[in-house]
């Protein structure tokens, strides 16, 4: 209880952000969660903010970022919905200045009768020239019953801009899954072997061990 | 002692049938070269013995040490000892070579590997198949070439140590090193008593490995078994001598029209 609410002040709070930072959050309790903030990066800054939502309960999350000049934001999130868990990631990204850039990459796997949306949503002001944004969502369903969107909007004023999105839902490729079943591993065993690889690139940004062990432990733990 | 018997087996893709009352007894410690033009069912027969679900085996059986594992699922057939060199393994980004290889030695020994002895064992084989060790922190054959996708695949076949390995087009887009090594851990494994059945287009590996039996498939069923004599003479004839010597035709294959979305349609041989 201590580690998560030591955790997630840092979302809760949300305020100014005056110097390059990583934060890595997770979460893997039964505890809903519901958390609205905005934050402003300041100009010549960096934030580098990765989320694990591996918790059995409902999510609301809804984060604004506020991009100043040459202010940079990569933003991670890997998410499991199950049984009837209600989540959604709502992230909105401002490019208020010039050079400022921005990254949204959101994965997740979605099971039984759970919901689970990403709603990305960027825009680049009048004047902010230079600016660049890419969003990505990709969920990976697991039943026939669960409901999934991944929605990216991108809202343009510039035209010295970059800005592009990609939204991919679908299930395991078949043909993975045969490959790994002709190596003696259970199709449960290749789906959890598939999404500790779907989550690779968030987990790997924990470096603690210990912590990266126990989110490891924990997609077992969701998924066999 | 038969490792393997096929029993007037008929199998269908698609509700296409490609192999049809096909029978073939197969011994412990049998190399076997599986010939055949394109298309008449090799692969499928491979794929219906690991039991792919795409393959619906219609009638026939398949025992393995003389039970059936027309019941079995393919993760069981593998545990079961029973190993497919995948023609074109497919690439699975994320998914680490070192989990993927342990998992896999796990799954098939009571108790797991400890990591010592999993570093041991990988570090060897690695060495055997002239791939740098390294390969193991890379994603499972993300990025690889063609020729260490092949050798990828004998690397896991030397670490899972199967009693039945099914070998498809091993040798394809291989140099001739790279074949002399294969053909070195074929033979070597064949020596403790694995059993291999290989398709091949190339003399070069079955000279090499020397197969003590060879199998023609024609039109989804055996046409002609013999020794290894029958594998050269179609290397250096073809299989023109089937039809005026044995009577077999080689039917020509019904090409299938397969649509691309709605503004293209591709002829192509089943």
């Amino acid at each position: 209880m201590l580690l998560r609410t030591f955790m997630s002040d840092f979302l809760q709070l949300g305020g100014d952000i005056n110097s390059s930072l990583t934060k890595n959050i997770f979460f893997i309790d039964d505890e809903n969660i519901i958390i609205s903030s905005t934050f402003k990066i300041k100009e010549n800054t960096s934030l580098d903010l990765n989320i694990v939502d591996f918790s059995s309960s409902d999510t609301d999350l809804e984060l604004s970022f506020y991009l100043s000049e040459y202010s940079s934001l990569n933003f991670s999130l890997a998410s499991i919905s199950k049984n009837n868990d209600k989540k959604i990631y709502r992230i909105n990204v401002y490019h208020k200045e010039k050079d400022s850039s921005s990254l949204i990459s959101m994965v997740g796997i979605n099971d039984d009768k759970a919901v689970l949306r990403f709603k990305q949503y960027s825009s680049i002001d009048k004047g902010s020239v230079r600016a660049k944004t890419r969003q990505e969502g990709r969920i990976t369903n697991l039943s026939l019953n669960c409901i999934s969107e991944s929605s990216p909007v991108l809202n343009i004023n510039e035209n010295d801009v970059k800005a592009s999105h990609g939204a991919a839902l679908g299930s395991y490729s078949p043909r993975d899954l045969y490959y790994l079943n002709s190596r003696g591993l259970s199709l449960k065993e290749s789906k959890i072997i598939l999404s500790k690889g779907q989550f690779y690139p968030v987990l790997r940004k924990f470096e603690d061990e210990n912590i990266y062990s126990l989110l490891q432990h924990r997609i077992e733990e969701i998924l066999l | 002692m038969e490792s393997v018997k096929i029993k007037q087996l008929s199998v269908s893709v698609d509700n296409s049938e490609i192999i049809s009352d096909l029978s073939l007894d197969i011994n412990r410690g049998d190399v076997i070269a599986l010939l055949g033009p394109n298309g008449h069912g090799k692969s499928t027969l491979f794929h219906a013995i690991l039991g792919n679900e795409l393959y619906k085996v219609n009638s026939g059986d398949i025992l393995f040490d003389g039970e059936s594992i027309l019941d079995k699922k393919t993760d069981e057939r593998s545990r079961m000892g029973i190993f497919l060199a995948f023609q074109n393994p497919p690439e699975i980004p994320g998914v680490l070579t070192m989990d993927f290889l342990k998992s896999s030695i796990d799954a098939h020994s009571e108790k797991p590997l400890s990591i010592y002895n999993f570093y041991k064992e990988v570090t060897s084989a690695y060495k055997r198949v002239s791939l740098d060790e390294n390969f193991i922190n890379r994603n499972l054959n993300d990025a690889f070439s063609g020729g260490e996708k092949k050798r990828n695949e004998i690397l896991q076949m030397l670490l899972l140590k199967p009693q039945l390995a099914l070998l498809d087009e091993i040798d394809s887009g291989l140099d001739v090193d790279s074949i002399k090594i294969i053909a070195d851990i074929i033979n070597e494994m064949r020596e403790k008593g694995t059993t291999f059945i290989v398709i091949s287009h190339y003399q070069k590996l079955l000279d090499l490995i020397k197969p003590n039996r060879s199998a023609i498939l024609v039109n989804g069923r055996i046409a002609l078994e013999g020794d290894y004599s029958i594998a050269k003479r179609i290397s250096q004839e073809g299989y023109g001598f089937l039809k005026k010597e044995y009577g077999v035709n080689i039917e020509k294959k019904e090409s299938k029209q397969v649509l691309l979305g709605s503004c293209a349609v591709k002829n192509i041989y089943e």
